[in-house]
């Protein structure tokens, strides 16, 4: 499940539910399109994010990679305990501009 | 013949049939009918019409003749000579009776006249009687001469009956046909008065036969075959015939027609006033067109008819055309319904055998139908159906022996990824340092996990457990690719960082499509139980203390392989007592779900780890794959699953020995 919602100065996006392998692939499909739409300024919301899988956090991977391709900023914001631990055993809180409020994400956003 | 039997028998054939047969026979039979009807009408018209112009011509003769007749009578009656032969002869028979030799006398003066007059106007015979009733002349002087008619034995004969008419109203009468004994034949009798000085001196009666009646009813023109005049009047209340008839000679007094049924039709109705026409029975039984009418001159009914055989000839001809049409039209429709349905059906057959034979498997087979039209139509595409069937059955072919291939490769690829792991059981025997076990649960055929445990140097286990992120194909190649990295650049004296490293430099050049790995690799000194590990982004294996509890290990600076090239990871130490040991795992273990997506980590995994502290690795790894496995059924699990249990069980005396020397 994913929506997207256009703010005053960047692109909010909702994420909802399961990152894993069936919805990786369609999330990564949605950033693309908004990357290739010139918007540069990211928020994806993991409030509604219950699990990650491995293949969830390839698709992430992915759409950090095209971000400094097209020098977009992307920051996550309000994962919950059991998703930030799976960051922070994998490395990937240090990958990610990752805050714990969507208000505080937003000010930091570039 | 045989085969027009087969069509017949074919429902479509049959149907067919009765489809032409209503369509052939509902206007022929409409048309027919209606002719049948209308001829009929016309003809019954026409022959009515003709009848009555006969009927008419005779009944105008018989009228003329009868009045001519009458008027002769009168006339005659005036006539002196006859008034004197009266007179004359009336007195001979006063003075000296009859048959004396004044009688006589005057009998041969009036003979020759009279004699003159009755040949001459065809007369059977002349009387003259007395106002008395007397026949006193009669010129064939038969045995009615001399006996009165009031009195005598022929007092109720036809002629006594015109006598008394004519002598007592004074008027010419005329009476029917009967038998009149002597001449012994059928005879009408005319009378008229004899008038002298206003005062009637006798009577003038002339007989005549039928001869001349029947001369005129006997003229059958425009009567056809069988067309006839019946007269008859009414004696005794039946109608009797005058004359004879066409068809029978001896009608004339003979046939008679009772009155008595009622029945108002023909001469029946004829004598008795009526006048119409119409079909009906004659005196034969015959069915005839007939018009009858009523001659009040002589009291007499006529009847004009013609066969009804002979009237409706023409449309008993028509009825005999509309047999043969429909003969003809019946083999017609047999013979349409038959070729037609031989055009439909035929090929509707050929195409049923020809879908069977293809429905057995013979994709091979065409269908030759070279109908014009649907059927033909749908021949072809039944032909272009079959093709594309072969064409798809083929590909499937091809595709399902792809697929065994590529099932058949994937099943080797397994097999040679599980060859790559290290098999033995227990791994490292002699070694009394150590309790190792290691198992390996694929989710598919190939997966992502891998473990490694090796001896570095004498006193070195390096050991290593990781996941490839994805699965299948792709996925296991990386984790071969890997594993195989890790043993290449696990040298001796090498930190684990430094050999993650050199991994990871390597897994970034060929990982594709952000495929990353997460791996853990440790180095446990089995003198001392020092473990130097260094965890690149994977799950943190836990320490199995004595106390009971679990710390993790991790490094503060983690990423997983393949993501940054130059990455530096960390390398940290933990100390294990004796009997002390770790369990390595991937997310596979604590990732696993239950029906309602509850994760194995926080329903079970600890929980099994405390309760299996102290048990052997192999052990404790079977409890917790079984207990897993329990917690996930009837779910399909889509992650490889690896458990690795490492216990030091304190240095060895063996190796202290060789220390020692």
């Amino acid at each position: 499940m994913i929506s997207c919602q256009q703010m005053n100065e960047y692109v909010k996006i909702e994420l909802q539910g399961r990152l894993d392998v069936q919805s990786g692939p369609e999330i990564e499909a949605v950033l693309l399109e908004l990357l290739n739409d010139e918007k540069k300024k990211l928020l994806m919301d993991f409030e509604k994010v219950n699990y990650v899988s491995s293949s969830g956090l390839r698709s992430l991977l992915a759409i950090l990679k095209q971000c400094k391709k097209q020098s977009a900023h992307c920051v996550l914001a309000a994962l919950q305990p059991a998703i930030l631990n799976i960051f922070d055993m994998s490395g990937f809180s240090s990958l990610f501009d990752i805050y714990e409020t969507v208000e505080e994400a937003e000010k930091n956003l570039k | 013949m045989i085969k027009y039997a087969r069509i017949f028998r074919s429902g479509m054939t049959r149907q067919l049939l009765v489809w032409f047969l209503i369509m052939a026979f509902t206007p022929l039979t409409v048309v027919t009918f209606i002719v049948y009807r209308q001829s009929e009408r016309m003809l019954r018209q026409s022959f009515i019409r003709d009848l009555e112009t006969v009927a008419n011509r005779q009944s105008h003769q018989i009228v003329t003749f009868v009045r001519g007749l009458e008027k002769d009578v009168a006339t005659l009656a005036r006539v002196p000579v006859i008034v004197q032969a009266m007179q004359r002869l009336d007195r001979v028979v006063m003075d000296g009776g009859m048959f004396s030799n004044a009688y006589w006398a005057v009998d041969r003066s009036v003979r020759p006249f009279l004699s003159y007059f009755k040949e001459s106007f065809g007369y059977d015979d002349l009387f003259l009687i007395s106002i008395h009733g007397d026949i006193l002349f009669s010129v064939r002087q038969g045995e009615d001469l001399g006996s009165n008619l009031k009195t005598g034995i022929y007092r109720n004969t036809e002629l006594a009956l015109v006598f008394d008419r004519a002598n007592t109203l004074m008027e010419t009468a005329i009476s029917d046909f009967e038998f009149y004994p002597v001449s012994n034949e059928p005879a009408s009798f005319i009378a008229s008065p004899i008038i002298d000085d206003r005062q009637i001196i006798g009577v003038v009666a002339f007989q005549m036969n039928n001869d001349q009646i029947y001369e005129i009813v006997n003229d059958y023109t425009g009567l056809g075959d069988s067309g006839e005049t019946v007269v008859a009047s009414v004696q005794q209340n039946k109608a009797v015939f005058q004359t004879p008839t066409r068809h029978d000679p001896y009608a004339a007094f003979r046939r008679k027609v009772s009155l008595n049924s009622g029945n108002t039709k023909g001469i029946a109705g004829a004598v008795l006033g009526r006048k119409n026409a119409g079909i009906i029975n004659d005196y034969r039984g015959e069915s005839t067109l007939a018009v009858w009418k009523y001659i009040p001159d002589l009291r007499w009914g006529m009847v004009t008819k013609i066969d009804t055989r002979e009237a409706f000839a023409p449309v008993i001809k028509l009825r005999l055309l509309y047999g043969i049409t429909t003969v003809f039209t019946l083999v017609l429709v047999f013979a349409s319904a038959a070729f037609v349905a031989g055009g439909i059906a035929k090929p509707l057959r050929l195409l049923k055998k020809s879908t069977h034979v293809i429905a057995k498997g013979y994709f091979k087979h065409k269908i030759k139908v070279s109908a014009g039209n649907e059927i033909g139509d749908l021949a072809d595409s039944f032909n272009e159906m079959t093709q594309k069937l072969q064409h798809s059955i083929q590909q499937l072919t091809r595709t399902t022996a792809e697929k065994e291939r590529i099932e058949s490769e994937l099943a080797i690829a397994h097999e040679i990824q599980m060859g790559i792991l290290p098999k033995a059981v227990p791994p490292f025997p002699g070694r009394g340092e150590l309790d190792a076990y290691a198992r390996l649960i694929p989710a598919r055929e190939v997966g992502g996990d891998f473990f490694a445990y090796f001896f570095i140097d004498e006193r070195h286990l390096c050991f290593s457990v990781g996941d490839v992120s994805g699965k299948g194909v792709p996925a296991a190649i990386l984790m071969a690719v890997t594993y195989t990295l890790i043993k290449a650049q696990a040298r001796p004296g090498l930190r684990p960082n430094e050999i993650l490293n050199g991994v990871n430099h390597e897994v970034c050049d060929k990982a594709q499509n952000n495929m990353f790995v997460t791996a853990f690799l440790g180095i446990l000194d089995v003198r001392t139980g020092r473990v130097q590990y260094s965890n690149a982004g994977h799950n943190p294996p836990l320490v199995l203390r004595k106390n009971g509890q679990m710390p993790d290990l991790r490094n503060q600076r983690t990423l997983v392989l393949g993501v940054f090239k130059d990455f530096e990871y960390e390398t940290s130490t933990v100390e294990l007592g004796k009997d002390e040991g770790l369990f390595l795992y991937t997310d596979g273990v604590t990732e696993a779900m239950d029906p309602a997506e509850n994760q194995f980590e926080n329903n079970g995994f600890y929980s099994v780890l405390r309760q299996n502290s102290r048990a052997s690795g192999r052990l404790l790894a079977g409890r917790m794959i079984t207990a897993v496995r329990e917690f996930s059924a009837g779910v399909p699990q889509f992650d490889d699953l690896t458990v690795m249990v490492l216990r030091w069980l304190g240095p060895s005396k063996k190796t202290y020995s060789e220390e020692v020397q």
